[in-house]
């Protein structure tokens, strides 16, 4: 009996040893996303698999991996940041009114821009001049930033001319925008000092202030370069539906930080943070939504089915820490 | 009673006492009305703040400790439709449907909770994988007609006796727990250090799920006197039910501040009266709902930087005072050389 | 006892799982109507021909929301009409904006579908514009035709109530009330008349423009600002008479305090709800009747579902049900007629069912209206019992093309818009 036990515990440490080791830890979200395809592709008699459903997963994908890929750099810094829907829908309600006041779309972009940044610094100048955590500055602006938009609104929606989102589309420039914000952060986030510096910040922060890496000027620049990811996503939520209402990107808060975990990235930041988690997480998402649906799982069990799967997925790809999680 | 204690409780008192005077007079004046006139405001204006405390209560537990559970709005949901539907066909009235709501509340708040403490999963992300399991769990268990409490001959449940009774019941449980159980001391010692709490022999895992476990039953109470008071609760998807949860977080911040005169349970019923005193101001001023919780959550943004820097003050004289004391060393160990 | 609680754990995430199965599987009903001939069917009018050979055919349906009046009319489609005439259906979820539309159409068209119906009526243009790129026939609820996109081949129309006919039937039932000879206070639940809602805004006018006529009101200001109001607001009628206009939807707490809070000055005695929110006033309506002994009369537009029955058949403290009259949105009916015109364009008709061939075309379902429980019990046996559906199979089949070739726009139109619960009862 003892000796059983003690194979079995010898058995899961091997397990554990071997799911830590730092290969198997990057890859093992791309083998559970490639898992899930499969799975998906039998199930639906190889539907899931066809060049055109993938385009389509790819397209569902855009928006979450671009502001989740923003988000990433707050979640390397060891904050957590629930928001990121609210800013992006707020910076595209904002862009819309100054499409509406201009026509012009490069100034439409340009405002988003602007406005994402915006945003985000004051998120920002909040954590840092004011103290006040992260974690509860994003809980108050998941739901001002909310109502500001209703207040904005008014409860009507603006609608851009059909002509026009529809030639934003066929030319693509959400994949340009996509691949150009992509390979800006994964240069930014692993090959320069700045990476260096906000993930050391998430590792460990007492040590990197008394390195001489300030910790609130570093999630300053966090801040500020997920601000560009808001701005972006913006764009890409008017390209994607043309159209600007109350509940406009209502899932995103949530969504964002899915992709991030599914992706692998560590909760509470640090040096095993990585940008391209939040590609890998967001197009598990929607590899996830498309392939439950394409399924034909009931609708009124749809979700409590894509919620267990997520829990599923996260322990698998989770490490289990000897306390409870927390930011210590 | 000495003097610190009758001050405390008068300080207490006072915060919704201005609140109701500052709202009073612009009520007066901007509308030629008061804020509470009948007793049917007076009715709603109770259902409301117990229905508030109870929810501020809940979070208190999990987040005191930096964990912010996602899924108490879907507990809510599901524990209020499912043990209320059981219990009303199995014919219990409202002592039965707040019995069962409570029971499910405690079950499903156990079962995040232990999930929790069994796989480490960050609290974030567990509230929201939870969150789509319950709502998907109340609608499905109602057929998406959710729970309807008007015409079942549950009238009792949106008396104002039976709101202040299971509210002050509730606060005082919260109060003895928090200030008379190991179970409160063991969660101001986690508080301060996970690690060594748990290295001084507190189980942290069983503290846990009991946080999980009693918030749970607590949103539930609050569920059953909101629904209640508005005869029915939709079920309903989209991750759309953490709002009255985020809702009362400025309740619980406010009243884990006003706790320092009293104590934590207190000091949030206080916290709850004084906002529901706020949003029911706002109400007779005929501000928008959008307008409503916009000022909420400025206000909330005001204190959250007030609560960050009080001693801004105090610990840049203490600076001062180090590097003064300091540049008298050196100066001293310099004259001695 | 770690081990313990890891299984333990597991056994619960086990249970949860297998509930949630057979959740899903609870909804599932196999009455077959099919081959039951309904009692009260219309006679065919034109020749129907022998079965034909069906053809296996997928339409998805997005839901805007996932109440239970939409589960019963995803039963209907599901269970009665699906099998009836070999097609699939694969349904959303709660898709509450146009960007979650598309990914769902996306993903139905992967999935095989060939038509889609569209009940969220966000950015119609665009979501019409990829069911179009994608080859996905489309009908939509829209009170309007989006004119963008009007031309477009797959997009073949709307199936909606109508804002000015659901508007003239609130004006109907409201006139009714209000013309006892005795004066009302009235509370106008507006919804979002003044937020882009047209059928709110239209029904609050009709409804103003009626109090105005049967009491000779003076508004101070013009009737279409008065409804347009985003916030509450007493309205000057220049009588004695009151009106008040009470804005919004309830998604925060304060709504319903809010209501509450102007029922209680005891000066209103109707509250009229231009969208379906009266479950959520019945308990504040009913303090306020007890505490100044007066009846409070109500009327809201609904649904065919439990909260509806409940509340004609729970009665006030004066024996009076909770509610007097319902405006409710027949969604099998309507549901009936958008799977015709989808299934007659998948099979290639979709010009013979238009009213000008290229463009799309208004088909109008009024609503229902019930006054009192018998009323309503009857009126909703229509869109909820699989023996008494307004619509049954046997009924559809002289509206399809593969059993009637000369089924056109005017068949299609004027048996739905002629259809009322009186004219289905009277049948």
């Amino acid at each position: 009996m003892e000796k059983a036990i003690s194979a079995r515990s010898g058995l899961f440490t091997k397990l554990m040893s071997i799911k830590e080791n730092r290969w198997i830890e990057r890859l093992l979200p791309v083998a559970i996303l490639a898992v899930l395809a499969v799975i998906f592709t039998v199930a639906t008699n190889g539907r899931f698999a066809t060049q055109k459903n993938i385009k389509i997963i790819m397209d569902q994908t855009l928006i979450v991996a671009t502001v989740a890929t923003g988000a990433s750099f707050i979640y390397a810094s060891g904050n957590v940041n629930i928001a990121m829907g609210a800013c992006t829908a707020l910076t595209a309600t904002v862009a819309a009114k100054v499409y509406l006041a201009t026509e012009s779309v490069i100034t439409m972009v340009a405002s988003a821009l602007f406005f994402g940044v915006f945003l985000m610094t004051v998120c920002a100048l909040l954590s840092t001049i004011f103290n006040v955590r992260v974690m509860f500055v994003t809980i108050v602006m998941m739901v001002l930033l909310a109502n500001i938009k209703a207040v904005i609104l008014k409860g009507e929606s603006i609608a851009f001319p059909y002509e026009l989102i529809s030639a934003l589309q066929r030319s693509n420039i959400s994949y340009i925008i996509f691949g150009a914000y992509f390979v800006f952060c994964y240069i930014i986030f692993h090959h320069t000092k700045v990476g260096r510096a906000i993930r050391f910040v998430g590792s460990n922060e007492v040590c990197s202030e008394q390195t001489g890496i300030s910790p609130k000027k570093w999630l300053m620049v966090a801040f500020l370069i997920s601000g560009i990811g808001v701005g972006l996503g913006a764009f890409l939520v008017i390209i994607r539906s043309g159209t600007i209402t109350s509940s406009t990107v209502g899932s995103l808060n949530m969504d964002c930080m899915l992709a991030i975990v599914l992706g692998g990235m560590p909760i509470y930041g640090g040096s095993r943070s990585r940008s391209y988690a939040a590609l890998i997480g967001a197009m598990t998402v929607s590899v996830l939504n498309n392939g439950l649906l394409m399924m034909g799982v009931d609708a009124t069990v749809l979700q409590g089915v894509r919620g267990l799967l997520f829990l599923i997925l996260v322990l698998a790809g989770s490490e289990r820490p000897e306390l409870l999680p927390s930011r210590e | 009673m000495n003097k610190t204690k009758l001050k405390n409780i008068l300080i207490t008192i006072a915060i919704p006492l201005c609140m109701w005077l500052l709202l009073e007079t612009l009520c007066r004046i901007i509308m030629g009305r008061g804020v509470i006139v009948t007793s049917l405001d007076f009715n709603n204006f109770v259902r409301g703040a117990g229905i508030s405390t109870c929810v501020a209560l809940a979070l208190s537990f999990n987040l005191g400790s930096g964990r912010f559970d996602l899924s108490l709005g879907a507990q809510r949901m599901a524990a209020t439709i499912v043990g209320g539907n059981i219990a009303l066909k199995l014919g219990l009235g409202s002592v039965g449907v707040m019995v069962f709501a409570l029971a499910f509340g405690l079950i499903f708040g156990a079962l995040v909770g232990l999930i929790f403490v069994t796989f480490r999963v960050p609290p974030m992300v567990l509230g929201v994988g939870m969150a789509l399991i319950y709502e998907c769990v109340a609608f499905a268990s109602s057929n998406g007609n959710g729970l309807q409490l008007f015409g079942k001959g549950v009238e009792r449940l949106s008396d104002m006796t039976v709101t202040i009774v299971v509210v002050a019941i509730a606060t005082l449980v919260v109060a003895i727990i928090y200030q008379y159980t190991t179970f409160g001391f063991h969660m101001r010692a986690i508080q301060g250090s996970q690690r060594i709490a748990s290295n001084s022999g507190i189980n942290i895992f069983l503290h846990a799920f009991l946080c999980y476990s009693f918030a749970g039953g607590l949103v539930a109470v609050s569920g059953v006197f909101d629904t209640a008071f508005k005869g029915a609760m939709k079920a309903e998807l989209g991750f759309s039910s953490n709002t009255t949860v985020v809702a009362s977080c400025f309740a619980m911040f406010l009243g884990k501040y006003i706790a320092r005169w009293s104590n934590d349970s207190i000091g949030i019923l206080s916290a709850t009266v004084t906002l529901k005193m706020l949003d029911t101001g706002m109400m007779v001023m005929k501000l928008g709902t959008n307008t409503v919780q916009l000022i909420n959550m400025l206000l909330f943004l005001i204190f959250l930087i007030f609560r960050a820097n009080e001693n801004f003050a105090r610990k840049r004289q203490l600076k001062a005072e180090r590097i003064k004391e300091a540049q008298e060393k050196r100066k001293r160990l310099a004259t001695a050389i | 006892m770690k081990k313990f609680s890891k299984i333990l754990a597991i056994l619960l995430i086990a249970v949860l799982m297998l509930n949630l199965a057979a959740c899903g599987k609870k909804n599932e009903k196999t009455p077959d109507a099919s081959n039951t001939a309904s009692p009260s069917s219309t006679p065919v009018q034109n020749e129907v021909e022998q079965e034909p050979t069906l053809k296996p055919h997928k339409i998805a349906v997005a839901f805007a929301s996932l109440s239970s009046a939409d589960i019963m009319q995803k039963n209907y489609l599901e269970n009665v009409v699906g099998p009836a005439f070999n097609t699939e259906f694969v349904f959303s979820e709660e898709l509450s904006n146009a960007e979650e539309v598309i990914s769902f159409l996306e993903t139905a068209y992967a999935s095989g579908c060939e038509g889609v119906m569209v009940f969220p009526t966000d950015g119609l243009d665009q979501v019409i514009a990829k069911a179009d790129e994608l080859g996905l026939y489309v009908v939509t609820n829209s009170a309007d035709i989006v004119q963008s996109v009007k031309n477009l081949p797959h997009y073949v129309g709307n199936v909606s109530s109508g804002a000015k006919i659901t508007a003239g039937i609130f004006s109907e039932v409201v006139m009714k009330l209000v013309s006892d000879g005795e004066k009302h206070n009235v509370i106008i639940v507006s919804g979002g008349a003044g937020m882009g809602s047209s059928q709110h805004y239209e029904t609050t006018v009709s409804i103003l423009q009626v109090l105005q006529s049967t009491y000779n009101l003076n508004y101070s200001s013009p009737i279409e600002e008065i409804a347009r109001s985003t916030s509450p607001l007493e309205v000057d009628t220049g009588s004695d008479v009151k009106v008040y206009i009470y804005p919004g939807f309830p998604y925060g707490d304060s709504y319903v305090s809010g209501l509450s809070s102007v029922l209680q000055t005891g000066e209103y005695d109707t509250v009229i709800c231009c969208f379906n929110a009266f479950s959520q006033f019945s308990v504040a309506i009913d303090e306020v009747e007890k505490a100044f002994g007066k009846n409070i009369r109500v009327v809201s537009l609904s649904s065919v579902d439990d909260t509806t029955a409940s509340a004609f058949n729970t009665l006030d403290a004066f024996g009076n049900p909770s509610i007097d009259a319902v405006i409710v949105k027949p969604l099998c009916a309507m549901s009936a007629e958008m799977f015709v015109l989808l299934y007659n364009a998948i099979e290639g008709g979709v010009d013979q069912i238009r009213q000008t061939p290229g463009e799309a075309t208004m088909f109008i379902m009024p609503m229902w209206y019930a006054y009192g429980a018998d009323e309503y019990n009857a009126l909703s046996n229509l869109d909820n019992s699989p023996e008494t559906y307004a619509f049954k199979p046997e009924e559809l089949k002289q509206f399809l093309i593969v059993y009637n070739p000369s089924v056109n726009y005017e068949t299609i139109y004027t048996a739905w818009y002629t259809c009322t619960a009186q004219s289905l009862m009277n049948r």
